[in-house]
């Protein structure tokens, strides 16, 4: 139909519609055509209804849908059928992903320094973060294999009485079963005293004497599960004579007999063995070889299961489902009030859960129970395992984000072949992946390899797949996924993000400006974490410096102490002077160690006393030749003398003592230590009986037998010394109880052990931090000069020295370092005040420390940077301007 | 009487299929024919058929071709597909039930009080 050429021309109105049609891109060209077709016959219809050209035109127009509405329309039916437009890749390109692992490779090979820095700074701050985790998991793991462990509940006992505190883990004897008795809540109770040393085993001729025992009640292995060899844990220790060993035990005295129903000496009564227990775990906070019915101690040591003044057991006792313990504990107390109506202080139940971790501050002597965890450094240790895996993944992003910037012609090419932004961040991350696998791959390796030393420097045996550590190995993946995607995530999103024609072109070529800012704030960051370690190990170290080397007030040094079994107690003079015989021994007294006055007693008085003033006081029982050994300081009147009579009902104070009595011009006047009344001779200068955890605490010395021997010798041949002193023992002892010795020295370091052990753990890992930081500082270093060689080259060219280039590249990092440190010291100045408040004596947090970290970590830092900064900064100018 | 989207979106499909099962037909007659038999209920745009008849040929229901017509006029024209004989039956089935159920309920009409 040939159209008169009018007003309207309906061709050109219908090229313009199609035209915004072909704008909508989920148009094809078939549609249109389809479209245009439908518009054309739609028009025909209503001219021949009678309207014109035009009004056919819009009416049928309004019949049809504007372009974009179409486009959607087309869109949805596009997304129903979930087919994709021939120009798109499909999502998953198998072909694609092995040039993405070869690439990566690729670049791993052809940047060999970087990617060694990379992978190794990662690996070793996962390696770390592993050896943390194992050791965190094994504190984590105590005591958690009993049954029912969250239903076992220890005993504690709070003594408040004296203005002091002393929080053991014993309890009255006879309150357990008085629990059963009247509180319903109590399933189960056991006494338990461990560890003692007094009791012997003995079969035929051969003795054992490094056993650990455990006294306890009956229900000891119902209520705890260790797994039965051979016997019935209900029945084992019902009866009297009967002894339960260790698989271990049970074999170094039988050797490959059967031990079950033998007969062994206890002491000097026959036990049946009744049962045979595997090997205590190393996560067990109760520790013996052999365990027997405590009704025995009863009968051997006086000391009274129905005694309610008697506290030197432990009791556990195990709770009915669902019981509340505040109302367990209230029970408890009113039951105790009744029979011990006097009593200062409070009587509550420990989780067993609790016990390894949260009882530092409780004595535990009857369990024998030395090694107890602490919770803080639990806490301490994650926290730091999480530093330093942040630290590295830190590092990785950054060396990542500066070596990627490289690769922007690599991302605009991809984009340009039809690489979607999706894609790039799946290419990116799987290569971070890669690579963080390949540093777990390393970090396992490293972790077995340091694993022996780090058992050392922890003090228990860790292995990393151990029974029960597949939360670790589980761990280790996540925590590889976990850096994976925060080490991939900044170069991922970053680059994805480069538009291709800008990278083709050479502008802005490696998006150096976003970068930038994020990469000094991860720098600084890292700085911070290791300047605050630093200062941290040195508080440390200067902490435990102080104490090692603090006048304790008596001498300590060429001191020998062992059992004063025997002779050395029925006959002790004769045998000081046969010990004095050999030259090298200068002397000798007996007694116990200097004391601390920790267990102490408020049954004191003394002339003038003031009835509201109330004093706990330690007792220090010695011999007359006491301060021969220990050189203790009078501070006024003297100490006891052999030569004058009844010097044995005298006492002797400290000044502490003194002080807490509010005494005056003491000398002279009577003291009485329940119940024995004596005259205050003399006054001892402050000494410290115990670590310097501890306040001094007031102590009174009185002539006594103690447990003890000491022994002063010449410095030298201590071997001589000692094996004089075993012919004694054998003479004076006899040869049926083994010679065994400590030095005082020895014994005082241990009070230090955790903190000691804490410093060298603590050391490595800053050295680790460091080093990992430097690795990040060195690669960000050689990339930053290396983009700016040219800017360098034209530098020089107009006349900068060397020295100016390399001070001006320097700078920059030196101002970093700054900043960290003004980050870092409020943090650290906060969590060493935290740990030095555990001390009763400490050292001052000084300015110089911090100063001091401050220039340890700047040298580190400038250290690293300059062989990069003068590397850039002597080099030949010519090469930096064709560079390109 | 106007019928709803989601209705009109259900059935589209087995109406096409129905409309075509007699004989190929391009969009436009499409339409038309469906405004027919529905006594003007059904008034379909062409936003809505042809995204769909799209659709349907991408599934297989449908293959389509170019003609050109006595006035020189491009017009694409479908026909139906064994599989979409099949689709139709199955859809026919479905409808039906629908249907059988619908009008058994309504049969005696709820009586209002």
């Amino acid at each position: 139909m040939i159209e008169e050429k009018k007003m309207f021309d309906l061709e050109k109105e219908i090229r313009n519609w199609l035209r915004t049609l072909r704008r909508s891109e989920n148009l094809e060209d078939s549609d249109i055509a389809e479209l245009e077709s439908h518009l054309r016959d739609e028009i025909d219809h209503q001219i021949e209804r009678g309207l014109d050209e035009e009004a056919a035109f819009r009416a049928a127009l309004e019949k049809s849908a504007p372009a974009d509405i179409l486009g959607q329309e087309y869109d949805k039916a596009k997304l129903y059928e979930r087919s994709r437009p021939y120009w798109h890749p499909s999502r998953i390109m198998p072909a694609l992903v092995w040039s993405y692992v070869k690439i990566a490779l690729r670049k791993i090979k052809r940047h060999k320094g970087f990617s060694l820095i990379n992978i190794a700074g990662l690996a070793i701050g996962m390696a770390a973060c592993i050896l943390i985790l194992i050791w965190v998991q094994d504190e984590l793991s105590y005591d958690r294999f009993h049954k029912n462990a969250d239903r076992i509940f220890r005993i504690i006992t709070k003594d408040t009485s004296g203005g002091t505190t002393f929080i053991q883990a014993g309890s009255p004897a006879p309150l357990g079963p008085a629990l059963i008795e009247e509180v319903p809540e109590v399933e189960n109770f056991v006494r338990v005293q461990a560890g003692w040393g007094n009791w012997h085993l003995h079969h035929g001729d051969d003795r054992f004497l490094d056993e650990y025992l455990a006294a306890v009640g009956p229900a000891f292995f119902e209520i705890f599960h260790f797994p039965f060899i051979k016997g019935d844990p209900k029945t084992a220790l019902k009866d009297r004579y009967s002894v339960v060993l260790t698989e271990d035990l049970a074999k170094k005295i039988f050797g490959d007999e059967d031990a079950f129903g033998k007969i062994i000496q206890l002491n000097d009564a026959n036990m049946t063995v009744t049962g045979i227990i595997e090997n205590i775990p190393r996560n067990s906070h109760l520790h013996f070889t052999f365990a027997f019915p405590v009704v025995n101690m009863t009968k051997w040591r006086e000391s009274k299961l129905d005694e309610w003044a008697y506290d030197q057991f432990a009791t556990y006792v195990v709770l009915r489902r669902g019981a509340d313990t505040v109302e367990v504990n209230r029970k408890m107390m009113d039951i105790v009030i009744q029979h011990l109506p006097n009593i200062q202080g409070s009587v509550y139940l420990q989780p067993l859960k609790d016990l390894h971790l949260r009882s530092t501050h409780i004595n535990t002597w009857m369990l024998a129970y030395p090694n107890k965890g602490n919770i803080t450094y639990v806490y301490l240790f994650s926290l730091t395992a999480f530093c330093i895996l942040l630290l590295a993944c830190i590092n990785f992003m950054n060396l990542s984000t500066a070596r990627y910037a490289t690769r922007a012609k690599e991302v605009g090419m991809r984009k340009v072949v039809g690489a979607r932004r999706s894609d790039l961040i799946k290419q990116f991350l799987g290569e971070s992946a890669l690579l963080t696998f390949l540093a777990l791959l390393i970090a396992v390796f490293l972790v077995e390899l340091s694993l022996p030393t780090f058992t050392r420097l922890a003090g228990k045996e860790m292995s990393l797949i151990q029974s029960g550590n597949w939360r670790i190995l589980a761990g280790l993946f996540i925590i590889a996924l976990v850096t994976s995607l925060i080490s991939g995530s900044y170069p991922a999103v970053f680059l994805s993000a480069f538009h291709p024609v800008k990278v083709l072109k050479n502008i802005d070529l490696l998006g150096a400006r976003r970068g930038g800012a994020l990469r000094k704030v991860l720098v600084v960051l890292q700085f911070t974490f290791t300047i605050g370690l630093i200062i941290c190990t040195a508080v440390i170290y200067l902490q435990l410096h102080f104490m090692q080397n603090r006048d304790l007030g008596y001498d300590t040094e060429h001191i020998i102490s062992f059992a004063a079994y025997n002779g050395y107690r029925t006959n002790y003079e004769a045998a000081k002077s046969e010990l004095l015989q050999n030259p090298n021994i200068i002397a000798t007294c007996r007694g116990f160690p200097p004391p601390s006055g920790e267990w102490g007693t408020t049954e004191v008085d003394w002339e003038g006393k003031d009835p509201s003033v109330e004093v706990k006081i330690g007792e220090g029982p010695c011999s007359y030749d006491y301060l021969e050994v220990f050189n203790l300081k009078m501070a006024e009147g003297r100490f006891f003398s052999q030569e004058l009579a009844n010097d044995d009902r005298n006492w002797v104070l400290n000044e502490t003592a003194i002080k807490a009595m509010e005494m005056e011009d003491p000398i002279g006047k009577w003291f009485s230590f329940m119940g024995q009344k004596g005259t205050i001779i003399g006054i001892l200068k402050d000494f410290h009986g115990s670590s310097l955890h501890n306040p001094i605490a007031p102590v009174a010395m009185h002539p006594a037998e103690g447990f003890h021997m000491f022994v002063k010798y010449r410095p030298g041949n201590v071997s001589e010394i000692l094996s004089f002193l075993k012919t004694k023992w054998d003479k004076f002892v006899g040869t049926h109880i083994s010679f065994r010795y400590e030095f005082i020295d020895e014994n005082i370091e241990n009070w230090y052990k955790t903190e000691q052990r804490i410093g060298k753990i603590f050391r490595y890992f800053t050295i680790l931090t460091v080093f990992i930081a430097c690795l990040g500082l060195f690669g960000l270093a050689s990339f930053m000069a290396e983009r700016r060689t040219k800017e360098i080259g034209i530098r020089k060219v107009l006349g900068a020295r060397a020295s100016g280039i390399a001070l001006l590249l320097t700078k920059e990092f030196a101002k970093w370092v700054v900043v960290a440190n003004v980050v870092a010291w409020p943090a650290a100045y906060f969590a060493s005040r935290q740990w030095l408040k555990g001390f009763a004596y400490r050292i001052d947090l000084g300015w110089e420390i911090f100063v001091f970290s401050a220039l340890v970590a700047l040298a580190i830092a400038m250290g690293t940077v300059s062989y990069q900064s003068l590397k850039a900064a002597t080099a030949n100018p010519v090469r930096a301007l064709r560079y390109e | 009487m106007m019928i709803s989207k989601t209705l009109i979106a259900a059935s589209t499909k087995p109406i096409i299929l129905s409309v075509l099962i007699s004989g190929e037909d391009y969009g436009y007659q499409i339409i038309q024919r469906v405004k027919e038999i529905s006594g003007g209920a059904l008034e379909w745009s062409d936003n809505m058929l042809y995204p769909v008849l799209r659709r349907m040929e991408k599934g297989g229901l449908l293959v389509s071709r170019w003609k050109i017509s006595k006035k020189g006029r491009l017009r694409r024209y479908y026909r139906i597909t064994e599989q979409g004989r099949e689709e139709l039956d199955s859809e026919r089935r479905q409808w039906l039930s629908v249907h059988q159920a619908l009008s058994r309920l309504w049969k005696p009409l709820p009586s209002l009080k």
